[in-house]
């Protein structure tokens, strides 16, 4: 492993020594874990166009102006 | 359709909002065929579609007090679990951030659930949003259907 400068606010700073002093995990483990499952979301295997084209086929019937006007249908 | 100077989709990520999953449910939908032509624009593309879960609860509930079969908002909700690894959460730091985009004396047509799905086009680095709200552009962000 490398060693790697970052700079955190000191918010995320504060939650990462709690998240450490509750859990007893080293900080740099829970840092390496974060970014390790952020890189993941970021970056999946295939694109999420398929999901857009499976909704598609849902094929429900509603409003013709539902996708433009939806908090009006929902809410008004 | 033609990609932007200097865009190269493949490499990107595009945050999907509310109003485009509805359009792709609801087949009856003035913009349905639209949302079906840039999704299989992005499908072709390879670009990394990405589903925050506040949209997809938004698309969900609004679904179902509309359509004619609220079944479908359950089959959306299911659709969603299944491919979990493109759904993106909301923590604190997402949800503060939003808050910088609201504005409640503007308009009540944008929502905070909006305001989300610009801090979390903030956050995974993109300007580009499927959605058809022109809210969006005046952010300097971008619609899917203006970048080709």
């Amino acid at each position: 492993m490398q060693a790697t400068t970052v700079y955190l606010s000191e918010e995320l700073r504060q939650k990462i020594n709690l998240l450490s002093q509750a859990s007893g995990v080293p900080k740099a483990r829970i840092i390496r874990d974060a970014l390790e499952k952020s890189i993941q979301t970021t970056t999946p295997a295939t694109s999420g166009a398929k999901v857009l084209l499976k909704l598609s086929q849902l094929s429900g019937k509603g409003p013709r102006d539902l996708a433009q006007n939806h908090d009006k249908y929902a809410w008004d | 359709m033609t990609n932007m100077p200097g865009t190269n989709l493949s490499d990107m990520t595009v945050v999907t909002d509310a109003d485009a999953l509805i359009a792709l449910v609801n087949d009856q939908d003035l913009l349905h065929e639209k949302a079906v032509q840039l999704s299989q624009f992005l499908l072709e593309k390879k670009a990394q579609v990405l589903f925050p879960v506040t949209a997809v609860m938004e698309a969900a509930a609004k679904l179902q007090r509309t359509l004619h079969n609220p079944e479908k908002a359950a089959q959306l909700l299911e659709l969603m679990f299944e491919e979990e690894k493109y759904l993106i959460g909301v923590d604190t730091l997402v949800f503060k951030k939003a808050r910088e985009f609201f504005d409640h004396t503007a308009t009540k047509r944008n929502t905070i659930f909006d305001c989300v799905v610009v801090s979390l086009a903030k956050k995974y680095q993109t300007k580009i949003i499927f959605s058809f709200d022109d809210w969006y552009p005046k952010l300097g962000l971008m619609l899917v259907a203006d970048v080709f």
